[in-house]
Parts: C-alpha cells; structure tokens; sequence
C-alpha cells in the first residue's frame, strides 16, 4: 500500500514552520533546565521507573544466558577436566610461593609503618540494563544514591578493574566500563613502572597509550591502576598486555593493545568502591 | 490515535528489549534497532503536531535508557520525523520500497546528531553506515509489524463499537 500524501498547503507549511521552532526551542530549554533543581527530581523518578522495569526484564535473559552457558559447560567439560588437573597442580606450588610472599609483604610494611588501606567501603550491586547506544560501553546496575552510590567511584566485578560511576539516581546508576570509547584510567605497567593512559577503544579492548618508543613492553605485562587520575585507588588489576607495536616511525609512542582481565560480557555481580573522605588515592 | 498508541508500545517495548539484549551478547557498534523504521512509518501516517509532539516525548523517554545528553535523542528523532513528513508531503504517494531506503536515510541523519552530539562522530564511518543498511533490511518487518498491529486495534475497536451499539 503506498502512502498517501496529506494536502500541500501553505497554512500547512507555516504550522510546519512553527511546529518546528517551538519544538527546538523547547528542547534547547530542557537542555538548559536539564542540571537545573527544576527537573532533576521528576527525571529521577523516571529513571528509577525506568530502571525497576529493566531489572524486572534483565531475569528472563539472565536465565536465558545462564542455561546457554551450561550447554557450552558440559560440551567443554571433559577436556577442561584434565587441563584443570594440571593447573590444579601448578596452582598449589603457585599457592605455597604467594603465602610466603604474604608474610614477606606484610612484615615489610610493618617494618615501613605502612597502614592497609581498609578506609575503602564497598556495596554489591547487580547489572540490570545496558545503554541503547550501541556505541557507548556503559551499563546500569541496581544501587544508587541510597547506597551511597556517587559519581566517579570505582567499580570492580569478578577477575578486576570494571569501570566508574558516571551517573546515579535514587536506587540505579550508570557505570562507565573501561573500554569505552570515551573511558580513560591513568595506569602503569607493574614490572617495570611504566606509565600511560589506558584508552577503551568502544569494544572489548582497550589501548595503552602515550608510552614512549623504547620503553620495555612486552606480551603479558600486567597493567594496574596508578591513582593518579585522582578516581581510582593505585593498584587494581585492569588486565594484560594482548599486543605492542611500534606504530609508525613518525608515531612518538608505542601501540600498545590491553585485553581487561575483568570479565565484563560476563559481569552481572558488581562491587562499588565507595571512596573514604579526604582519602589520598596515591597511598 | 492507533497510530500513536502502536508506534509508542512498539518503540518502549523496543527500548526495553535493546537494554536487555545486550546483556546477552557484545553487539559492537551495531544493534537490532527499530526505532528508525518505526519513527519512518509513524511520520507517514500521523498528523504533524500530534506526531512531532509523540516522538519528542519518546525521545526524551529514550534518553533515560542512555548516558548521552538528555536532549540528543528527542532532537534526532524529531529531525528524522520532521525529514519523512517534508518528504511526505512534496511527493503525491510513497511506494513501500521507497519508504525502506527513507528508512535507512533517516538513520544515518539519527545517528550523525547522536554521534556529533556524544562526542564520537568518527564512528559514523562505517558504523553508522552498517546500521543504516541493518535498518533498511529490518524495515520492512516493522512496517508489516505495525500493519499488523493497526488491523487488529481496528477490528477490536469495531467489535467493541458493535458491542456497545447491541
């Protein structure tokens, strides 16, 4: 069925004309009012209208996921079997090494008069949505300003460094995943120190960058947190170096490719850093 | 009026679904997305000041499922509303053919005021072009979806008419 045309008038262009006038113009109101007191508490709402029903709908695919993924066990059962039999091995000299170091570590500190950081608090959150741009890494979990959810604090889920509180409302947030397009952390290389800028590169890596050329970087390098973005405590895990290229000779820096060791397609328990006051992030 | 009710359950269901769907699987930077054909089949078959009215309220609906601006989705629904119903009304009658690749059309002019406006236009090269592809070949889904959907609010309004008039 083609689609009819409505008459070509022209007290239809000037509504037109001025639909489309106050519509911008009010929407360039909103965009004004929009982090004013005004409007914040009714978006709010909304948001956690909103959020209530994404949790409700996340269940069903959680379910969905989870049983997918134990078909996919059971077919790799056998062999994992016997490659976790060998690790297990592996695992319990690695196990005996680390106590040791431990004991070391912590004899040191007390020989340096280091104080643990226990200041850092933390909630458990579940992730209940994800943006609807598909350019944007950012998922919502269930915590929000009742928990003591604020902006910039660090979120961690199983194997490390997830990503950072970017918005909250009473009872959700949104969180801002370490590779996002837009997501920088100030990182160092653990071995040898080195510093960058780990950059999300909008899909499930993310970049090192701003290494100089001749620095050593090599496959398998773990990068951690520096703190000196003044957001995230030094020291967390955000992954291992996947790739390191020269780049090209013009290029002042190395290329250095980061695969996160947090498994975020899989993350749906999240662990909110909530951050101590006046904690200095570099201690 | 039907038109209004299908195209906003159809667009929140939709809402809902992407938010959840990708909780499943990483879709890169490309996802299932009616919105566009639907907001395509809406402007040619409302009124414009109802029409522009709707969509500027799903857009600002749309925003609270995302971390970019709060006017950004509401302004690049409306320019893709106001685009299909300027077409519509310069030309005597749309084919459905036509109506798919205005589909595709009105995505990209989405995703440009969507990716300029969230800082990352370099995506729109190839990605915006994909997904304007991905669009079109959805497209006529959607529109048989909503014919669908009009034909049976029409039957149940006439029956409840009919019940009414016994």
């Amino acid at each position: 069925m083609p689609h009819q045309s409505p008459k070509n008038s022209k007290g239809i262009r000037r509504v037109i004309i001025v639909a489309t006038v106050l519509i911008i113009a009010g929407l360039l109101t909103l965009a004004a009012l929009t982090k004013s007191r005004l409007i914040l508490p009714a978006k709010m709402v909304l948001k956690d209208t909103n959020g209530h029903i994404q949790s409700l709908l996340s269940i069903p695919f959680s379910r969905l996921r989870l049983i997918w993924e134990a078909y996919i066990d059971l077919q790799n059962v056998k062999e994992e079997n016997q490659v976790l039999k060998a690790q297990l091995a592996q695992l319990e000299n690695e196990i005996t090494a680390y106590r040791e170091a431990l004991i070391e570590n912590r004899r040191l500190r007390q020989l340096l008069e280091i104080k643990e950081s226990s200041e850092w608090k933390s909630v458990v959150a579940h992730v209940v949505g994800t943006d609807i741009a598909p350019w944007r890494a950012v998922v919502t979990i269930d915590a929000g300003k009742k928990d003591g959810l604020t902006i910039d604090m660090p979120v961690l889920c199983q194997g490390g460094l997830l990503g950072r509180v970017i918005e909250t409302s009473m009872s959700y947030s949104k969180v801002m995943l370490l590779t996002d397009y837009h997501s920088r952390i100030a990182a160092i290389v653990q071995r040898n120190r080195a510093r960058g800028i780990l950059k999300g590169d909008g899909t499930r890596g993310c970049a090192l960058d701003y290494v100089k050329k001749g620095v050593d970087i090599q496959i398998g390098d773990v990068i951690i947190t520096s703190g000196l973005d003044g957001i995230f405590p030094k020291g967390l895990l955000i992954g291992k170096v996947k790739f390191v290229g020269p780049g090209d000779k013009s290029d002042l820096f190395q290329f250095i490719g980061v695969e996160p060791s947090a498994k975020i397609q899989e993350a749906e328990e999240v662990l909110v850093l909530k951050k101590p006051p006046s904690k200095d992030l570099m201690k | 009026m039907k038109a209004i009710i299908v195209f906003f359950v159809l667009s929140y269901l939709s809402l809902l679904l992407q938010s959840s769907w990708c909780i499943l699987c990483n879709t890169y930077f490309v996802h299932l997305d009616p919105i566009p054909a639907l907001i395509c089949w809406f402007a040619l078959n409302e009124k414009l000041l109802r029409g522009a009215l709707t969509v500027a309220i799903f857009g600002l609906l749309a925003s609270l499922f995302s971390c970019l601006s709060f006017f950004l989705f509401p302004l690049s629904y409306l320019t893709a509303f106001f685009t299909v119903y300027f077409i519509r009304a310069n030309v005597l009658e749309i084919p459905n053919i036509q109506a798919y690749l205005i589909t595709g059309f009105v995505s990209i002019e989405i995703l440009v005021v969507q990716l300029a406006g969230s800082g990352s236009p370099e995506l729109l090269w190839p990605w915006g072009i994909i997904q304007a592809i991905l669009n079109i070949a959805i497209a006529p889904l959607v529109f048989g979806l909503c014919k669908k959907c009009i034909a049976i609010l029409t039957d149940f309004t006439a029956r409840f008419s009919h019940e009414q008039g016994n």
